[in-house]
């Protein structure tokens, strides 16, 4: 991941301004965990709501291939190869903690 | 119509018989299960590993941004206990975010008859008495003392035994962890991608 992103968390209930932030991208509040890929003026290339809402942790086959289109519009530095390692990793990760 | 015929025909028998029914046998008393569940575990873990159990709660309280609350104490001690019970109250179950979950990777360290642990309670500053359980230390992110007490210090007035839950309260709410700014680190984000030609990954979440 950090080939391609430049990650900052936000605590939303207590960090000051987080709610801000978040309004910047998106006018209803979503459920937590809630990101987006972010180009580096600060504009939305995309972010986890998806059309059947916010995919917060990706867990079903929904929300884990939304993930990967969320990965290919941010595509810079990811090879297709890389993402398709990302998502084998989310998948071990997800059975592992059977979700 | 086919499916209820059985039942017209057999309510047709009885009405021709009109015989009384038998008496119905009296109702027989069963008794519930008895479900034996698994005493709890003790709060004072007096096989841990201590000074193990301290630096995982600063590495996962520097991952949320939260401190550490160690408390001291034993499973035998009354002050102890009275302490567990402190934490039931509504100041302190109730409040929101949770002291307990939210505000505080808690650790639970056992100094038994204050035989226990003694060594690692002097490196963070905690004076041990036997009256005086249970003490609490806060530390930072980095591991650092932030605030020690005892109980002598969370005494409701006049009572030289119990432990006050508005004072723990206080105590916890004075030490949390201020607010992180979210501006500075998520601008700071932005620059640092423009300047790497990367993409901002910026997440959401909470302590809970």
């Amino acid at each position: 991941m950090a080939k391609e992103f430049v990650t900052v968390k936000l605590d939303f209930d207590r960090g000051i301004g987080a709610k801000d932030v978040e309004k910047r991208y998106i006018d209803k509040a979503q459920g937590l965990p809630w990101f987006a890929f972010l180009a580096p003026d600060g504009t939305a290339i995309v972010h986890s709501t998806g059309p059947k809402g916010n995919i917060g942790h990706p867990n079903s086959a929904d929300e884990v291939e939304y993930f990967k289109t969320m990965l290919q519009k941010a595509q810079k530095h990811l090879t297709d190869a890389d993402i398709d390692a990302l998502i084998t990793s989310l998948n071990a990760f997800n059975k592992a903690a059977g979700k | 119509m086919l499916h209820i015929l059985p039942f017209i025909l057999a309510l047709t028998v009885q009405a021709a018989g009109q015989q009384t029914p038998p008496p119905l046998p009296p109702a027989q008393v069963v008794p519930a299960p008895v479900v034996q569940r698994p005493a709890p575990p003790p709060l004072y873990d007096e096989k841990a590993d201590a000074k193990a159990a301290i630096e995982a709660a600063v590495h996962a309280a520097a991952t949320d941004d939260i401190r550490v609350l160690i408390n001291w104490g034993a499973n035998d001690d009354a002050g102890s206990k009275k302490f567990a019970d402190a934490r039931k109250a509504p100041e302190i179950a109730r409040s929101t975010p949770s002291f307990f979950s939210d505000e505080y990777k808690v650790v639970n360290v056992n100094v038994g008859h204050l035989d226990q642990n003694m060594d690692l309670a002097k490196t963070y500053g905690v004076k041990l008495a036997a009256d005086a359980l249970p003490a609490l230390t806060v530390l930072d992110v980095t591991g650092k003392v932030v605030a020690n007490t005892a109980a002598a210090a969370l005494r409701p007035d006049g009572d030289p035994a119990g432990i006050d839950a508005p004072k723990v309260a206080a105590f916890l709410k004075q030490h949390q962890a201020p607010a992180p700014d979210s501006i500075a680190p998520f601008e700071a984000a932005l620059k640092q991608a423009k300047k790497d030609g990367k993409t901002v990954f910026v997440w959401f979440s909470a302590p809970w």
